[in-house]
């Protein structure tokens, strides 16, 4: 027994080279496979984004009936507020665009900031929203007073909604980066709420200009 | 023996590619890409008081703006060229759909 071990450590010498090229080939695999799985992931979430991009068009479409149909609601609506508004959502695409170049930057403060501001705008556009469907109400605009009331709180509603959840997922990512859990190899989870933020922020662009400008 | 020395160079080189793909602009491009949105913002609203050219101005504008995002902020300049044609597909169908019911309406 004592000379197998013996005999066992120059065995193992020249097992090296082989051992460190299947460290280095598992490795490579797993680096390859997860970036596989980054890019499958990434390919699904433009896969909703672009599904996104259909139910949009139809409330949009929607609206669009409903304000053809009846136009003398629009005079009611608030387009310099609404154009404040719109600022303050390309502002915070900014902001989310910037706490990824923090990330990738390996500055994970800048990216902490940037997500924290970008929830104050988030918030703010919210209020400002709610305000304005407050005025709109007192004017008699209402989800069931007509084809318009219904068309404009459907489409605008549920951009809200995904605001909201733009809201959440941006706390869910500040604790995570709070906690350490985004590197400047790793931060998908940045990445991919992101995109969803972004997206909100397109769908604004449309809505502000089809609802309150055209 | 050959195959395992050149696998890693391999895939070291796919790892650079992968890199110079993924490669995005500096805090100064994305500043000026925030002050040409802003900019169009106000022009948009300045548009939307102008008579008869207001409509192919606004849609113009628009689609400036969101194109500016998606290919900035949204990284698909520098992206796989499917992820432009998965997103672009929607949006070119949804473009014809709002086109051909408007009319359709009045």
């Amino acid at each position: 027994m004592q000379q197998e071990t013996v005999l066992t450590p120059p065995a193992t010498v020249t097992d090296v080279p082989e051992a460190a090229h299947h460290v280095e080939h598992a490795e490579a695999a797993h680096h390859e496979a997860g970036t596989h799985s980054v890019a499958n992931s990434k390919l699904a979430m433009w896969l909703f984004l672009a599904s996104e991009v259909m139910f949009f068009t139809v409330l949009i479409g929607a609206y669009v009936i409903a304000r053809t149909l009846h136009p003398e609601e629009h005079a009611l609506l608030n387009i310099p507020l609404t154009s404040v508004n719109s600022f303050i959502l390309l502002l915070s695409s900014f902001t989310v665009v910037r706490s990824l170049a923090g990330i990738q930057a390996g500055d994970v403060t800048k990216l902490q900031r940037s997500i924290m501001m970008t929830i104050i705008l988030g918030f703010v556009f919210f209020a400002i929203m709610m305000y304005e469907y407050s005025h709109l109400s007192h004017e008699g605009v209402t989800l069931s007073s007509g084809p318009f009331g219904m068309a404009f709180y459907t489409l605008t509603g549920f951009h809200g909604a995904h605001v909201m959840i733009g809201l959440i997922w941006a706390m869910y990512v500040f604790w995570q980066a709070f906690n350490g859990r985004y590197t400047k190899e790793s931060h998908w989870g940045v990445e991919f709420w992101g995109l969803y933020w972004h997206f909100v922020d397109v769908v604004w662009i449309f809505i502000f200009t089809v609802v309150y400008l055209l | 023996m050959s195959e395992p020395k050149h696998a890693p160079a391999a895939l070291t080189a796919k790892a650079e590619t992968h890199a110079q793909a993924h490669q995005h602009p500096g805090e100064g491009t994305y500043v000026n890409i925030l002050i040409i949105l802003a900019g169009l913002t106000l022009l948009e609203v300045i548009a939307a008081y102008l008579p008869v050219i207001r409509y192919p101005l606004l849609i113009g504008i628009s689609f400036s703006k969101a194109w500016l995002v998606i290919r900035f902020y949204m990284h698909l300049r520098y992206e796989k060229p499917l992820l432009t044609l998965v997103f672009l597909f929607p949006l070119i169908a949804a473009t014809i759909i709002t086109v051909v019911i408007t009319p359709l309406v009045r």
